[in-house]
C-alpha cells in the first residue's frame, strides 16, 4: 500500500549546507555589485553623429532633444543606484541594481516609480557611499537595517538605453551630460 | 531583532541590497524543506543536494521577479522555482555547474553504516511512492507533490504554480482518487476523499 503522505523527510546534510551557505553568500555580496547583462543597445547616438553636417545641424538638434526629453523608463523590476557619476553601463558600475519583491495580491511595484527614493534610502542607511557601494559594519536596528541618519546627497533619476532608470548624485543637469534623458514617473 | 525573526520581505530586500547574511537566513529558514522536497521528487539523495543548491542558485538569478505570497512568504516562489528546477534538472545543472563543481560532493559523507543504511532506506521507500506518483498527469504530480511533500497549503500551491486555489482543488482530488482507485480498487474513484495538509 502506498502512502503518498508517510514520506521520508530528508535535513540537507551539515557541511553541504555550510557550504551552500558560503557559495551563495559570495554570490550575493559579489554579485548585487555586477548585474544582469544588459539588453542589446541600438547605437543611436552614433547615427546621429555621423549625419551630423552643416546642413543638418537642426534636425540633428531637434533629434537630440527628443531623445533627451524625460522619459519612463521601460524596465520596471529593477533600477540602479550610482555611488558617482559614471558612463559605466556592463555589469561593473559604481553602485549597485535594485529591485523590488512582488506581494501577490497587492499591485506590482514600479521599482522605477521608486528608484529616487529607494536609492535615497541606501545613501541614508550607508549602503551606498562616495567610494562605492557595501553593506555598512554598523548595529542593525529592530528592522535588521541600519539607522537612516547618514546624508543624502542631491540625486538625479535617468533612463539608461536598455530602459532602466538609474539614478546618479548630483544635480539635473548630470542627466543631460551623460547623454541620457531624464526618468519621467508620470 | 535577529535575522531568525525578520520577514522574508525584509530578508529578501537586504539580500537584494547586497546582504549575503540576509540570503543565508532565508536559505536556513527553507533549506530543509527544499531539501526535502527535492529528494522526494527524486528518491536520490545524491541529486537532492545538487538539485537543492541549483534551486538557490536560480531564485537569486531570477531576484527581479520574485514574489511574495499574500501573507508575506517567499515559500510558493521558492518551490514553483523548485519544481521547475526538478522538471529541467538536466538544463539547470549545466548552467550552474561551474558553481556546483565548488561544492562538495553530494554523497561525501561520514560513511557510517547506519547513515549509509538509512539513506538507501530512504531511496528505496520513495522510489516505490514515486513511482506510483509518476503514473499520474504531470499537472497533478505537481499539485500533489507541492501538497503533500513541500507542506505548502492550497493557496500557495495555486501562487507557486500560477493556477487558481480551485483548480488546486480538483486537480489534488483527482490525483488523490487515481492513487486510491489504483491501490485500492475496491474503493473505485467517485469516494475518494479530498484532502489537503494545511486548513486554508
Amino acid at each position: 500500500m502506498i502512502n503518498i503522505d508517510d514520506v521520508p523527510a530528508r535535513p540537507i546534510p551539515a557541511a553541504r549546507a555550510l557550504a551552500d551557505k558560503a557559495l551563495l553568500r559570495e554570490m550575493v555580496e559579489s554579485t548585487a555589485l555586477a548585474p544582469r547583462p544588459l539588453r542589446r543597445r541600438r547605437p543611436r547616438l552614433f547615427v546621429l553623429s555621423i549625419v551630423t553636417g552643416v546642413g543638418l545641424t537642426g534636425v540633428t538638434a531637434a533629434a537630440a532633444y527628443t531623445y533627451l526629453a524625460p522619459r519612463p523608463a521601460s524596465v520596471h523590476d529593477s533600477a540602479r543606484c550610482y555611488s558617482s557619476v559614471s558612463t559605466a553601463t556592463g555589469h561593473h558600475f559604481p553602485g549597485t541594481t535594485i529591485g523590488v519583491a512582488h506581494v501577490v495580491g497587492k499591485p506590482t511595484p514600479d521599482t522605477a516609480v521608486e528608484a529616487l527614493q529607494d536609492c535615497a534610502g541606501l545613501w541614508s542607511r550607508g549602503f551606498l557611499t562616495v567610494k562605492g557601494f557595501a553593506a555598512p559594519d554598523v548595529p542593525r536596528g529592530p528592522d535588521g537595517l541600519p539607522p537612516a541618519d547618514k546624508p543624502v546627497p542631491p540625486l538625479v533619476a535617468c533612463v539608461l538605453r536598455s530602459g532602466q532608470a538609474a539614478v546618479f548624485p548630483g544635480p539635473t543637469t548630470v542627466c543631460a551630460q551623460l547623454g541620457l534623458p531624464l526618468l519621467s514617473t508620470q | 531583532m535577529t535575522l531568525d525573526e525578520t520577514t522574508d520581505a525584509a530578508l529578501w530586500a537586504r539580500a537584494t541590497a547586497g546582504d549575503g547574511d540576509a540570503f543565508t537566513a532565508l536559505y536556513d529558514r527553507y533549506g530543509d524543506r527544499v531539501h526535502s522536497y527535492c529528494f522526494r521528487r527524486t528518491a536520490s539523495a545524491a541529486a537532492a543536494q545538487d538539485l537543492t543548491s541549483a534551486v538557490w542558485l536560480e531564485a537569486w538569478r531570477g531576484r527581479g521577479r520574485a514574489e511574495l505570497h499574500e501573507d508575506g512568504s517567499l515559500a510558493p516562489w521558492l518551490f514553483g522555482i523548485a519544481r521547475n528546477v526538478i522538471r529541467n534538472s538536466e538544463r539547470t545543472l549545466r548552467r550552474h555547474r561551474a558553481a556546483l563543481n565548488r561544492l562538495p560532493d553530494p554523497l561525501d559523507e561520514p560513511d557510517h553504516a547506519d547513515l549509509v543504511t538509512a539513506r538507501l532506506d530512504d531511496e528505496r521507500r520513495m522510489a516505490e511512492v514515486l513511482a506510483a506518483v509518476a503514473r499520474l498527469p504531470k499537472r497533478e504530480q505537481d499539485v500533489l507533490t507541492l501538497v503533500a511533500w513541500a507542506d505548502l497549503g492550497q493557496a500557495e500551491v495555486a501562487a507557486a504554480l500560477g493556477i487558481s486555489v480551485g483548480t488546486v482543488k480538483s486537480r489534488l482530488s483527482r490525483a488523490r482518487a487515481r492513487l486510491r482507485a489504483e491501490h485500492e480498487p475496491g474503493l473505485g474513484t467517485a469516494t475518494a476523499p479530498t484532502t489537503a495538509r494545511r486548513p486554508e
